[in-house]
């Protein structure tokens, strides 16, 4: 069986009043049977519209005006929508996204999702033989009790349950290409690195070529023999992976690596000044109680059990977990904004909840992940920012302004913002200003939940390159949360890795990753794909 | 050409890129200008007020007064009408004009102060359900399911009958039947506001719940209440003609449309104008209030864009 796919010049354009504006230009591809491509590059590159192009899925305002998709020497673009989705679609080429919460129906069984893709391709199949197929692609996907799995429905499963069922639905019509957007970004770190080793496997299983589309080039180098680099909509760079990645040609890509390279490599100056514990937490206990059903006891979920530890002044210390792992409910609980069932929580030998909110604001502040919901779209960033002044009710409209400004100039923003409303800014201004508004107040801690995670990595270096600054210059003492362990290297002195509510290691941030004692935090580091800087600096 | 170049002067003119750079109010001014559904329906409402206002002080006719000799004449485009009575008559010789003109001002204070006291009920349960949750979010869902369930006319009925009925008494009442819509809007919308991250945040840097629930949930709900509000004033006005109709609304001789629609009932088939006047009245009024709430959305909503 031999095919290739030959994408030329492909150009896509957004519809618009005015006429067709493009948003991808001279797009090339060539894929042979069996190689392995990665996509890379940051959101609005482009990367997911060409490959949505080629399956003919994209959203009704955006239209291929150029360039020609040949499959076996057949143009796609040519052919009727019909003769498509039935020789095509699903059957030669199929797709796996990113979201694996939304992609399934949630009203019908696993095994009925199954048979029903299998059955749009090949007709009048009897229903025992379709299910027969469905239970074999959940077996190559390696999900157990496919019994049982088969009569479940799509919110029963994980996040990493769904997603393997998602591949088996991809590839319950032997596709001859398997294109992967970003399918592992939803998941945790120990999560994914199975899933991809699942699809490495498959690739060879299944013969199949793949175009796996990610923003991660750590991802990307596990599962690629070469890599496409895309930016505002233009091919930057291609070339094979090994190559690319040890020596990029292109500012662009050497810029991205770089980003990575930087973390890697660590950083000199964690320092602290003087052991003072300025934060002690002692035995805390938290448990959520689930929603009570009719004739049932109420089921409780205990997120945080027995965590002890403290943070000294000027420290940084950093807290690891894979979501549901209650790192999150430990940094609202020492915000004072969740209370703990048991334990306290001392800061400066004080009791959290003795101090009132006025104190506890100047304080601690802290500042979220998800840049679009941590600002009021209602407020102008001016408000915003000036806002925790406003509330201390203790400065004069002048001084208030004049701090507001100050605020936006630290990090580094421009003073004409005053008057914008997030909507107008990216997800990274957006973060900005959540520093700034957290910062206004002077704090002593800044609680970071995960403050890069939805960033593009370019950005996360810029924002992690500010709160480095901030710490030096303003001497604070940070708490991060995060999944992710090389930015938890490149801010953190010390580390708590956390498991199940329950503290499972910590010590020296570098202590802990040379050599990890508990086996989930090995398991943890082994399912980083870290991108090591190269031996020799080829250019500085 | 006049009003033009005063509004320019009003409104600074900066480069298209540098919106930015203009602050909230002119923004927000410079989008109603622009917005020409909010203005035909600001025109239209102002109009529908002056006319009832000063409407009655033009006309020498009174609604009240009564000519049996010149009942039912059709408006003054039908074969038969007169200059003198431009909008015909009654069935009791009453000016219908007139009528209409100074019915306006029962309809209009009673369509929007029933909605506001319906927003008031509504809008402050919904928010306190939905921000504090738990048990006191199940009460109120109770009291919900308790106003749903009671029919509604026959409530307002027997309560009017019992109180006595009079404006303010019908104001209140139809505001007390009408606030479920407000109630279950607002409560799904100031959970989900309630979750986000900004919320939380507000609560670190010690701002109170009062504090919170006003500056922070309000104006994210408030596009909503402002659109559901435009319907209530509809639906009030007509609950308020049924009421009249039923005998328990406003007191005839008084004019209010509902009350003339439901006089001019007998005669549809007839003087099918004693119907289709006041509703034309009606159907006005709701749509400057419905188009002036939208356009307010619209002004009012950062995210719309600046054209």
């Amino acid at each position: 069986m031999s095919y290739s796919l030959i994408i030329n010049n492909l150009e896509i354009s957004v519809k618009s009043l005015i006429g067709y504006k493009k948003i991808v230009s001279d797009f090339n591809l060539t894929l042979h049977p069996g190689r392995k491509l990665g996509i890379v590059g940051e959101s609005g590159s482009g990367k997911t519209l060409s490959m949505l192009a080629l399956n003919r899925l994209l959203p009704s305002q955006i239209e291929v005006t150029g360039g020609s998709i040949f499959f076996n020497n057949k143009n796609l673009n040519n052919m009727e929508k019909k003769e498509f989705y039935r020789e095509f679609s699903g059957k030669k080429i199929s797709m796996i996204f990113q979201e694996p919460m939304t992609a399934l129906n949630p009203v019908y069984t696993i095994g009925k999702q199954l048979r029903q893709a299998f059955l749009i391709h090949n007709k009048g199949i009897s229903k025992k033989l379709s299910e027969e197929r469905a239970r074999s692609m959940l077996d190559a996907v390696k999900l157990n009790r496919i019994e049982e799995r088969m009569r479940q429905y799509p919110h029963q499963l994980s996040g990493g349950q769904r997603q393997r069922v998602l591949i088996a639905l991809a590839l319950i019509n032997e596709p001859e290409i398997l294109i992967a957007d970003e399918p592992t970004t939803a998941l945790d770190v120990t999560v994914q690195k199975e899933i991809l080793e699942l699809i490495n496997e498959l690739c060879l299983n299944f013969k199949m070529s793949l175009i796996f589309i990610s923003h991660d080039l750590g991802v990307i180098s596990k599962v690629s023999d070469e890599i496409i680099v895309m930016k505002d909509g233009k091919i930057i760079e291609e070339g094979l992976t090994k190559k690319i990645l040890k020596s990029p040609k292109k500012d662009y890509t050497l810029g991205l690596l770089k980003c990575l390279w930087k973390l890697e490599k660590g950083n000199p100056s964690l320092y602290t000044d003087k052991e003072v514990p300025f934060i002690e937490v002692k035995n805390i206990n938290k448990e959520y109680q689930l929603p009570n059903r009719f004739f049932s006891k109420r089921k409780k979920l205990s997120a945080v059990e027995d965590v002890s530890f403290s943070v000294f002044k000027g420290e940084s210390v950093a807290i690891v977990g894979e979501s549901g792992s209650g790192k999150t409910t430990i940094a609202k609980i020492i915000n004072g904004l969740e209370y703990p069932d048991s334990g306290e929580i001392l800061i400066n030998n004080c009791p959290i909840n003795k101090i009132d909110l006025f104190e506890r604001a100047r304080l601690i502040q802290p500042i979220f992940q998800d840049p679009y919901s941590t600002l009021n779209p209602n407020h102008t960033i001016g408000y915003v920012i000036s806002r925790p002044l406003i509330i201390q009710k203790r400065f004069s409209s002048k001084e208030i302004y004049h701090n507001a400004i100050k605020m936006l100039k630290l990090v580094e923003l421009p003073a004409t913002f005053f008057y914008r409303f997030p909507n107008q800014l990216s997800g990274g201004q957006r973060q900005r200003v959540s520093i700034a508004r957290a910062l206004i107040l002077e704090p002593q801690l800044l609680i970071c939940d995960e403050p890069t995670s939805a960033l593009d990595v370019t950005i996360q270096d810029q924002i992690l390159d500010l709160l480095e600054n901030l710490k030096k210059k303003l001497s604070i003492t940070i708490i991060i949360i995060s999944h992710d362990i090389s930015v938890v290297k490149y801010l953190s002195k010390r580390i708590l890795v956390i498991k199940d509510g329950k503290i499972v290691e910590s010590g020296f941030t570098k202590e802990v990753l040379e050599n990890p004692q508990s086996s989930y935090t090995k398991e943890l580091l082994s399912s980083v794909f870290r991108i090591f800087p190269p031996k020799r600096n080829f250019i500085n | 050409m006049i009003l033009k170049t005063f509004i320019k002067r009003l409104v600074p003119r900066v480069l298209e890129d540098d919106i930015s750079l203009l602050s909230p109010k002119t923004v927000v001014l410079r989008k109603a200008i622009s917005h020409s559904g909010f203005k035909f329906g600001l025109l239209l409402f102002i109009s529908i007020i002056l006319l009832g206002i000063l409407g009655p002080f033009f006309l020498d006719i009174s609604p009240y007064q009564q000519d049996l000799d010149k009942r039912l004449l059709p408006p003054v485009w039908i074969e038969g009408g007169s200059w003198d009575h431009l909008l015909g008559t009654d069935g009791n010789g009453r000016d219908y004009l007139s009528r209409i003109l100074s019915g306006t001002r029962i309809s209009l204070t009673i369509g929007i102060g029933a909605a506001l006291v319906g927003m008031v009920i509504g809008v402050t349960l919904g928010v306190i359900a939905g921000y504090f949750g738990g048990w006191i979010d199940q009460f109120v869902n109770y009291i919900l399911t308790c106003q749903l369930a009671l029919p509604g006319l026959l409530l307002a009925m027997t309560l009017v009958f019992l109180i006595g009925p009079s404006i303010p008494v019908v104001i209140i009442v139809i505001g007390c039947l009408h606030w479920t819509l407000f109630l279950v809007v607002t409560r799904s919308v100031t959970k989900r506001i309630a979750k986000l991250d900004f919320v939380s945040a507000s609560n670190a840097i010690g701002a109170t719940k009062l504090q919170i629930i006003i500056q922070d949930i309000l104006p994210g709900i408030i596009n909503q209440i402002i659109v559901i509000f435009t319907l209530e004033v509809g639906v009030a006005i007509l609950a308020e003609a049924s009421l009249s109709f039923l005998g328990v609304g406003i007191q005839p001789p008084t004019p209010s449309w509902g009350l003339l629609i439901a006089e001019g009932k007998e005669a549809i088939f007839f003087q099918p104008w004693l119907i289709v006047l006041p509703g034309i009245a009606l159907f006005l009024l709701v749509v400057s209030i419905n188009m002036l709430g939208d356009g307010l959305r619209d002004i009012m909503d950062p995210k719309s864009k600046l054209e």
